[in-house]
């Protein structure tokens, strides 16, 4: 199984497609990374400037950002070589249909969360680089709340992951894949206090921060930001991603186990 | 019986639909045998996530949520038996939500107990007025978590409103509020207010007590609007008002206020009769045993409230003309729109000046500027309207509190006293010349930004405040603090005096800065013009006099 995860991984580092769509996604990230200034900052004073740790505070979209290029490589590394027939020469050469599938999935699940990650850095660098960090939350915080969205993250990699391995189309698999992602958001939510529903009420509620503000006539107003996470919620986070997770891919290789391979 | 959501309506109506057609489709598929039709046994439990994660998780629908995980055996085991053994069993899983949800309480209910915790966690830490007022933070967690647990034991939402009402008044600051929803408050001030016996009782300028907004059905015992009332229940009025809820929800800033109120709740006390002594038009006492008209007495409460408080009814930010030398500005609530925020209502202000510059061109010499029932909201709209009728020169409008941004603190200097920042200031333009009378008309609830509207005008030689009660005397800058079953809210931004002191807010004497020139006795004669006649009666006291001033 190892050479097959080498040989997804040589896949994904040769394939042009896949280096352009990565691109793309740096160039986006970098984009929100400048876009305090796009948004018209520089007439703004020194004081009046969102520091990096004020852009953290209102994180929610980046992870969205995130998953829709993580649809994309999960669709493309699961479903494409149904198209091509090389899963179909892996099984034929030996190898175990469990071992086809696990190589994809440890390939997906690991190239996502680098993924995530990395897009979920790369604006606050940016940021910092410009504005500096700031003082409404530390950089601890945010670290925390950044390596803490890698269950989310495998999650939803698990669902793209289900999702590729039904449809074998990757094209098709990865428009499916990016209307369930989006199409929570267009839906009014009434109060989803678990925030374990679905992976966007868990990555909102892990960048969520509540905060109190103080004002005066004359002065602006601060906003003060609790950078506790309730544990309760850490550990829910947690437990109810890796199960759900598991049960997606459970769920796929009971389908990819019992399939026809063409 | 509680009421169920639609969202959740529709996953225990679908889920057994979709287990019987699974029922037949099981059948259907052993001859065709296709992998790809094992998809439907994944659907139900797709929907019913994306059903919840609209409608809200919830605990008693767990049985419906379990049916749709008992039905991805089919995707898992594909042969009839599975299939057909998960689609009986998930019909009958979704079918037991329904009796769960409609007769277990605490359907859709939030915690009130995390909630009370996580709201006076926020108010302890940063209300500002802590020192001020002296709070015995223990006493009332003491005391309230007890009262918040039972709402929890019972899922009883208007309880736990009442009790966070009865939490707020404890701090005499009425920027210490809770609200969840309209419906739910009505609920609880009519549940708190008790029974209705067709009367309120109100306490007049003497320390007499008096029955006003009386029914109909009172008439023939010679009770009416005005008919002095004795005692209710054995007790003095304002000794039956420590029977009801309702005045136990009632926060006042000023212990003033709360006099005036006194008497106001008694009427609601009671079984279902109630004992009344009053004199009858003969100055004869009797005693009646009045039968309870129905369970609602907030309904007659609210309209006798309305009658005392309401202001002239004209629209907001309007100049009228209310005889050859007086004109009214009534400011409603101290918003005007989402620019005006923005220029710091230097527009709101421009066609503020060119109303009242046009009312002076047609003889007006005299404003009454009307604040009954505002609310509050901008401090720049303050400044922006003060500015206008300020006398010549640089005026004090307040002084923000130094804020320790590293800290994240105000700074205490004892005694009383915090430390200043910067002081708001402002020039006055004396709109109406030397010859220009203002007055300002409040009630109790004149608060916030109208509190300071009062304290600011309140100094100029040229202003007189009249009411029948002072303003609210809560005029510290807010923030919400959101719960789970509603909103909270309290001072976080303090306000002081040049000298550091805390600005209009009462402390432990429980008395405001705030305070009226002239107050206007709420005697019989206001009473009948009130209740009986209907007239604004402090506005007319207002034009009495200003007709009379010697100038």
């Amino acid at each position: 199984m190892k050479n097959l995860i080498k040989a997804q991984i040589y896949q994904i580092t040769h394939t042009r497609v896949y280096l352009w769509v990565f691109i793309m996604a740096v160039i986006i990230a970098s984009i929100f990374g400048f876009s305090e200034y796009l948004n018209g900052a520089d007439s703004l004073n020194e004081g009046e400037l969102l520091t990096a740790s004020d852009y953290f505070t209102r994180y929610d979209m980046l992870p969205v950002l995130a998953m829709e290029f993580m649809s994309f490589f999960s669709c493309f590394i699961a479903a494409e070589d149904f198209g091509d027939k090389t899963a179909n020469y892996e099984l034929m050469s030996g190898r175990l249909r469990s071992q086809s599938f696990l190589a994809r999935v440890i390939t997906i699940i690991l190239a996502n969360t680098l993924l995530g990650l990395f897009m979920m850095t790369l604006p606050l660098l940016i940021y910092t680089a410009i504005t500096g960090w700031g003082d409404s939350v530390t950089v601890a915080t945010a670290a925390q709340r950044i390596l803490l969205m890698v269950f989310p993250f495998f999650r939803i990699s698990c669902f793209f992951t289900l999702a590729a391995f039904i449809i074998r189309r990757p094209g098709i698999a990865f428009i499916a894949c990016y209307g369930a992602m989006n199409l929570p958001l267009l839906l009014p939510v009434n109060n989803e206090s678990t925030g374990v529903m679905l992976t966007l009420s868990t990555s909102r509620k892990l960048l969520h921060f509540d905060y109190w503000a103080t004002f005066g006539l004359e002065r602006d107003a601060q906003a003060i930001y609790d950078q506790g996470l309730d544990s309760a919620f850490v550990i829910r986070c947690i437990i109810v991603s890796l199960a759900v997770g598991a049960a997606y891919i459970g769920l796929a290789y009971s389908y990819f186990h019992k399939d026809d391979i063409e | 019986m509680n009421k169920l959501e639609t969202m959740d309506i529709t996953i225990i109506a679908v889920l057994p639909v979709i287990s019987i057609v699974l029922w037949f489709l099981a059948g259907y598929f052993e001859k065709v045998k296709s992998s790809r039709w094992r998809l439907c046994w994944l659907a139900p439990a797709l929907i019913t996530m994306l059903l919840t994660y609209i409608a809200g998780f919830d605990k008693l629908m767990i049985p419906a949520y379990l049916s749709a995980a008992v039905l991805l055996a089919g995707l898992l085991r594909p042969d009839i038996k599975s299939r057909r053994t998960a689609s009986a069993a998930a019909a009958v899983l979704a079918i037991a939500a329904l009796p769960a949800c409609l007769f277990v309480k605490g359907y859709h209910t939030a915690d009130y107990v995390k909630d009370f915790k996580k709201g006076f966690a926020a108010i302890k830490a940063h209300y500002v007025l802590s020192e001020h007022k002296q709070i015995d933070w223990d006493a009332l967690y003491d005391k309230y978590l007890p009262r918040f647990e039972k709402a929890n034991e019972e899922h009883d939402k208007v309880l736990n409103e009442i009790v966070w009402n009865k939490f707020c008044a404890e701090f005499h600051d009425l920027h210490v509020c809770y609200a969840s929803d309209n419906e739910n408050m009505k609920a609880a001030n009519k549940r708190a207010g008790g029974n209705d016996y067709g009367l309120v009782i109100t306490k007049l300028a003497d320390g007499s007590f008096a029955a006003v907004q009386v029914d109909d059905s009172l008439k023939p015992l010679g009770i009416h609007n005005g008919t002095p009332v004795i005692s209710w229940n054995g007790m003095s009025p304002d000794e039956a008002d420590s029977l009801s809820e309702l005045a136990e929800m009632q926060n006042y800033g000023d212990e003033d206020n709360a006099d005036f109120y006194k008497g106001f709740f008694a009427a609601g006390t009671g079984g279902d009769t109630s004992e009344i002594v009053y004199l009858d038009d003969d100055g004869t006492e009797k005693r009646a045993e009045l039968s309870k008209l129905s369970d609602d007495y907030y309904s007659r409460f609210e309209k006798a409230y309305d009658t005392i408080n309401q202001g002239l009814n004209k629209g907001h930010m309007t100049v009228t003309k209310l005889n050859d030398t007086t004109a009214v500005l009534r400011v409603k609530t101290m918003s005007f729109d989402s620019v005006s925020e923005k220029d710091k209502h230097a527009s709101m202000q421009n066609e503020l000046r060119e109303n009242i510059l046009e009312m002076k061109s047609q003889g007006v010499r005299d404003i009454v500027i009307d604040i009954r029932e505002n609310n509050g909201g901008s401090g720049t709209m303050v400044k922006a309207i003060t500015q206008l009728f300020a006398p010549e020169g640089e005026q004090y409008y307040v002084t923000d509190a130094y804020w320790d941004s590293e800290k994240h603190t105000y700074i205490s200097e004892g005694e009383g006293k915090w430390k200043t920042g910067s002081d708001v200031t402002f020039e006055g333009e004396n709109i109406l010349g030397d010859e220009g009378r203002i007055v300002l008309l409040v009630t109790a609830h004149s608060v916030s930004a109208a509190d300071h509207l009062t304290h600011v005008m309140s100094s100029f030689d040229n202003t007189t405040v009249m009411g029948f009660t002072e303003p609210s005397g809560s005029a510290q800058g807010v923030t919400p603090t959101y719960l789970e079953s509603g909103v909270f809210q309290f001072s976080e931004s303090l306000m002081l005096n040049r000298d550091g002191s805390i600005f209009i807010d009462s402390g432990t004497d429980w008395q405001s800065e705030n305070e009226l020139d002239i107050k206007v006795p709420y005697d019989q004669k206001a009473l009948k013009a009130l209740f009986d006649d209907g007239e604004d009666y402090l506005m007319d006291q207002c034009l009495d006099y200003l007709a009379n001033l010697e100038r």
